[in-house]
């Protein structure tokens, strides 16, 4: 009975696998899928069928396969024991999820007998594997090994717990976020053999592109109508695009999707001259979604952008028409709540469309879904899958808080890199995370600009931030300010256990009457390039960015090189190469690589090849070493020598130092028209300037140091690699001259992102006191109302 | 008008404005401890003025980190100013220690002061009303300290959580465990509400509570009484027993505070803070800080007009259930003496 419904299912499917058939030198996954889902009990019962391309020069005799919902299926799992039970800062206590295969067979053989749950298929760090625990990899063995350049079909039925959505996937009621939802094939490398991870804490993507052809059967009550003509609206949304009008019938909406959509595969990517491809598939459902959907128009973003367009068509060396990009329907999913913001999730996600597609090459899809995640399921947010993505908001931002801009440009721009550009993530996520940091701090600067600070009381927004911080109430402060008073308990009753009194611990409304924040906070603003570094200064020299993601010393470490590490090398290394060159070496790697599986020497190859520069020893000390470097400059200035002891004259005779300088003076006053001794040599006094540059660390940077002179002259020099190699110090050669210093500044046009501190990179004649009475004021200000406040306790 | 006096006839609905008028009429008052409050805050900002000076060694242009800090510096002196931050958390507390001790005295001295309608002497009757009251106020003020404690614990504690959050709303008890933000509750705006009826009521009971220590002060002041428990007693039944009269006046101050506050000087504090970003201007500095000033002293003359509502209010309630007058009904030998005048010379007042 099993296998007669798998040979169904293949023979319905081969249609629809038809459409690509051609000869392939990559490896290709073409899945068919039907599931039904009953949200109440939060199950799932799925099948496919998967047809997979070899595309490698190997025979493949096994087939590797991932079943990431068991990472959720108990504390043991990779995924749980990595994070420690917690998933973004929450413990996982109930809600646990689980996949079971209950059939799969390929070459007309039943093979479930033949699962084997697997480790990993390559070594993962030091960390002992729990092979009770995870079951999130199986492997089954084929009956007759894939040629290369050959194809299998397997079908396989499975079922599904879906699991309480903490991180990534699951339920929350009726809102559902199904990603890494199938048993989904691993990738095969040839000679390597198969690279399939289990479903570790920070990692997850990695797999073969190729199309799908999914229907999906719920409740009725997840669709919206029928409308006059009696159409229905499916609350649901998907990669790719829905295929057909949904049906609802029986209590059942079934709808089904095609990624890339049918319009998708028949359209052309400009880049590769193929039809486009995904590398996995998502989807989404709520009832209380509503949805908006807008277009995406290049010519209007261009027309606001034209500065930036220019420039791309000079660094790329291509005529501005050729950067026209594909217009593209942006669905929103939004929670009612949320609703007001539609607009600003479909700005972003515009200005994540253009921007990295002007640099990175078109977004080759139809269509973009953007996900606002339902209260609660915050965990399913900030996520990025196939033409789809999971932004997540609040209620009471504003587009200056960059609050959901940012998540939704980052989520967005992650549709080219990995989405577009499929490198292996478990093992280089920061081709992907780190490429994306880089790209969205670019486009929210030149978009939205620098985000600014708020405070908030009981979750209500006020602009700025306190000055000072408020009075300590840790141990015995808090004591002495009513702060914390814990209540003694001799007897050990247990309703007085941790009772702790908090007198002047007050309600954020009376906090707010206490700061009066308008009247003594101050504004802060944050560049998000500069943000970057400050990602980055939080752990510079830890593990090599070209560590795997989940060998790392720790998460703090993971999320440092995966994010603003590698987002500020990029910069850093844009201006090593010029603005110019790094475009066209990204460009040509995000070319060369797209709907490819690079790995990071593909990236340094295909960047030196683009920008047409050798900066290997570059990758070498900032990505495959720990290279930091802190630049500093010490200046002195000060007037020229006041002369002393015996000089020669112009007759070259020894002239007393003072005896010449009453002579000078005696020029100057005209007293020497009766006294025609011989005049005195005007004796020059250069300033005794000095600057020192110094450098800390093994980072050796090409350094521009500018010097400006008071009357504004300015001097520039250059501190190159090789004269560092000498010396980690160099005094500027100046030239001898009577006019003051004015300033000195290192790296003035602000290329470099990676010094350590850059508080000691400049030297300014002027200093100024102004600075130091306004800081004064504002603690003053906000410290004397506090201070008041606090009496309003005596009395 | 001497509207202390037990016959005068004050329109509930002015008696804030008066007592606004009488507090800020008592310039050497406000003016001293305002001045107190900004000598602690000097004494707090030096610091960071010094800290501003050192790092402006020629490492800045003038109008660098001026109207604001920068991702840079704030990542290149962070270490700095998070020692400056907490050692200046640290002294902060005890100079708030100082402040609460102060406020005990500054309560005393306002309502001796006021009491008295004193026109000559009035630091020294301020400082002697201070001292006079300071311990009786201390053991008040602890009542009430312990009193915001529980109504806190109550609030932010179990109690609410297993009666409002649990019983009544229905939340499991996983809800509330640390990162979970009730998140069965339904919805964002759900959740807010929630929050917001809990920080409201707890802001209410912070204001009422306040509001019983006027009261209470004032009657121990009235009545030269000792027991903090009988007074606040005593007040809490006043307030229950006529919730317009005792609360209203309070309010109204309270609004105009407000008012003041964040309609006309916040907005423009923060007008000129925005006006900084153009360029280093010490001007506007020194006219916020004469804003920080105003706002101050406006504050303490609210605090000065509570005292004067709190007496008016606390003396026309305790006349009639603990003194009877007994001139009101026979009259004073050579006739009624008073009121002495309906139009406002309080040169001729009855001091405590």
């Amino acid at each position: 009975m099993r296998r007669a419904f798998l040979t169904l299912l293949l023979a319905l499917a081969s249609p629809v696998l038809a459409w690509q058939t051609q000869a392939e030198s990559e490896s290709r996954a073409h899945y068919v899928i039907r599931a039904q889902v009953e949200p109440g009990e939060r199950a799932l019962q799925g099948s496919l069928t998967l047809r997979w391309h070899n595309g490698t020069d190997t025979a493949a005799s096994e087939l590797w396969f991932h079943l990431h919902h068991n990472a959720y299926a108990n504390n043991r799992s990779t995924h749980l024991s990595e994070s420690d039970g917690m998933l973004r800062g929450v413990k996982m206590t109930d809600g646990w999820g689980w996949q079971k295969i209950t059939a799969i067979s390929a070459q007309g053989q039943d093979l479930t007998a033949g699962i084997d749950w697997m480790v990993s298929a390559v070594p993962e760090g030091a960390q002992e594997p729990d092979d009770i625990g995870d079951r999130t990899i199986f492997r089954v063995t084929l009956p007759e090994p894939v040629a290369p350049g050959a194809d299998v079909e397997v079908a396989i039925e499975w079922q599904s717990q879906i699991p309480r959505v903490r991180r990534r996937t699951g339920i929350k009621d009726d809102f559902l976020l199904m990603s890494h939802w199938f048993p989904k094939l691993g990738v095969f490398e040839g000679q390597k053999g198969w690279n399939c991870h289990r479903f570790h804490m920070n990692t997850e993507f990695y797999a073969d592109y190729g199309t799908y052809d999914v229907t999906i059967d719920l409740p009725e009550r997840f669709a919206e109508g029928p409308d006059e003509q009696g159409r229905w609206t499916a609350k649901v949304g998907a990669s790719g695009a829905m295929a057909e009008a949904p049906r609802v019938q029986d209590g059942r909406l079934v709808v089904r999707y095609l990624a890339p959509s049918e319009g998708d595969r028949a359209y052309n990517d400009p880049i590769t001259g193929s039809a486009p491809l995904v590398h996995g598939f998502a989807w989404t459902a709520d009832p209380g979604y509503r949805v908006h959907r807008q277009r995406f128009v290049y010519a209007d973003w261009a027309a606001k952008y034209q500065t930036e367009v220019q420039a791309a068509a000079i660094a790329f060396r291509r005529p501005v028409e050729q950067l026209r990009l594909r217009d593209v329907q942006v669905n929103v999913l939004i929670q009612p709540e949320h609703e007001g913001q539609w607009q600003r999730h479909f700005d972003a996600t515009c200005a994540a469309l253009f921007f990295y597609g002007l640099w990175w090459g078109e977004y080759p899809y139809e269509e973009i879904t953007v996900v606002d995640p339902a209260f609660g399921a915050s965990g399913a947010g900030g996520m990025e899958y196939p033409t789809l993505f999971t932004a997540g908001t609040r209620r009471y931002t504003e587009p200056a808080m960059h609050s959901p801009e940012s998540v939704t440009v980052h989520e967005a721009g992650h549709q080219f890199w990995y989405g577009l550009v499929g490198n292996n993530e478990y093992e280089a996520a920061w081709l992907d995370e780190g490429f994306n940091s880089y790209t969205d701090s670019e486009v929210l600067w030149r978009h939205y600009g620098p985000s600014r600070d708020e405070t908030r009381y009981s979750n209500l927004p006020v602009w700025g931030r306190r000055a000072a911080a408020l009075p300590a109430t840790g141990g015995s402060a808090g004591l002495l300010t009513a702060a914390r008073w814990k209540v003694p308990n001799p007897f050990d009753w247990k309703w007085l256990n941790s009772m702790t009194l908090e007198p002047t611990d007050v309600s954020p409304f009376i906090a707010w009457y206490r700061d009066q924040p308008l009247l003594t906070f101050v504004d802060q603003y944050t560049d998000p390039r500069w943000g970057d570094r400050s990602g980055y200064l939080r752990g510079p020299g830890v593990d090599p960015l070209t560590t795997h993601a989940f060998a790392h010393r720790d998460s703090g470490s993971y999320r440092t090189n995966s994010y603003p590490r590698t987002a500020v090398a990029l910069r850093s290394l844009s201006a090593v190469v010029g603005k110019d060159a790094f475009l066209r070496g990204m460009r040509h790697y995000a070319d060369g690589w797209r709907y490819r599986h690079p790995y990071p020497g593909d990236f340094f190859q295909a960047f030196q090849e683009g920008a047409e520069s050798d900066v290997s020893w570059y990758f070498d000390e900032v990505f495959r070493g720990l290279g930091t470097v802190d630049w500093s400059v010490t200046v002195s200035d000060r007037d020229g020598w006041k002369d002393a002891g015996m000089f020669p004259d112009a007759s070259g005779e020894w002239v007393d130092a003072k005896a010449r300088s009453e002579a000078e003076k005696a020029v100057g006053e005209g007293e020497s028209a009766e006294a025609p001794a011989p005049a005195p040599e005007k004796a020059a006094r250069p300033r005794r300037q000095e600057v020192v540059i110094s450098r800390r660390g093994s980072l050796r940077l090409p350094l521009t140091i500018a010097v400006r002179y008071e009357g504004g002259e300015e001097q520039r020099y250059v501190w190159t690699r090789e004269q560092q190699e000498q010396c980690a110090w160099w005094r500027l050669p100046l030239p001898a001259g009577e006019t003051k210093l004015s300033s000195v500044v290192i790296d003035p046009d602000r290329g470099y992102y990676l010094d350590e501190n850059m508080g000691d990179n400049q030297w300014y004649a002027k200093g100024s006191t102004a600075r130091s009475l306004r800081w004064g004021e504002r603690v003053f200000t906000q410290y004397s109302h506090l201070l008041q406040f606090f009496s309003g306790f005596g009395g | 008008m001497n509207a202390l006096h037990p016959r005068s006839r004050i329109r509930q609905g002015r008696l804030f404005l008066l007592s606004l008028r009488v507090a800020a009429a008592r310039v050497s008052i406000w003016a001293g401890i305002a001045g107190l409050f900004a000598l602690g805050g000097l004494a707090l900002a030096r610091p960071w003025s010094q800290f501003f000076g050192g790092i402006d060694g020629h490492r800045y242009e003038a109008h660098e980190q001026f109207a604001s800090l920068d991702v840079v510096f704030r990542h290149d002196q962070s270490a700095a100013l998070s020692q400056l931050g907490q050692s200046t958390a640290q002294s902060a507390v005890v100079l708030a220690l100082i402040a609460w001790l102060l406020g005990i005295f500054v309560a005393g001295g306002w309502l001796q002061v006021i009491a008295e309608r004193a026109q000559t002497q009035v630091l020294r009757r301020f400082c002697a009303g201070g001292a006079r009251h300071f311990l009786r106020f201390l053991r008040l003020s602890l009542l009430l300290l312990v009193a915001l404690g529980l109504v806190r614990w109550l609030l932010y504690g179990p109690p609410f959580e297993s009666l409002v959050l649990r019983k009544l709303l229905g939340l499991p008890a996983t809800d509330l465990l640390p990162g979970r933000q009730m998140e069965s509750i339904g919805s964002e705006a759900t959740r807010d509400r929630v929050l917001w009826l809990r920080d409201g009521l707890m802001a209410l009971s912070f204001l009422y509570l306040m509001a019983l220590g006027y009261y209470a002060r004032a009657r121990m002041a009235v009545l030269s009484k000792r027991s903090a428990w009988a007074a606040l007693g005593w007040a809490f039944g006043a307030t229950l027993r006529a919730p317009l009269r005792t609360l209203g006046p309070l309010t109204g101050i309270l609004l105009v505070e407000l008012f003041v506050l964040t309609a006309i000087l916040g907005p423009v504090s923060r007008w000129l803070n925005g006006r900084l970003a153009g360029g280093a201007n010490l001007t506007t500095v020194w006219v916020l800080a004469g804003i920080g000033l105003l706002a101050l002293v406006l504050r303490e003359i609210a605090r000065g007009a509570r005292y004067h509502t709190a007496l008016v209010v606390t003396k026309a309630n305790i006349r009639s259930h603990v003194h009877p007058d007994p001139w009101q009904t026979i009259g004073a030998p050579g006739g009624p003496q008073y009121p002495v005048q309906q139009d406002g010379d309080e040169r001729y007042g009855v001091s405590v």
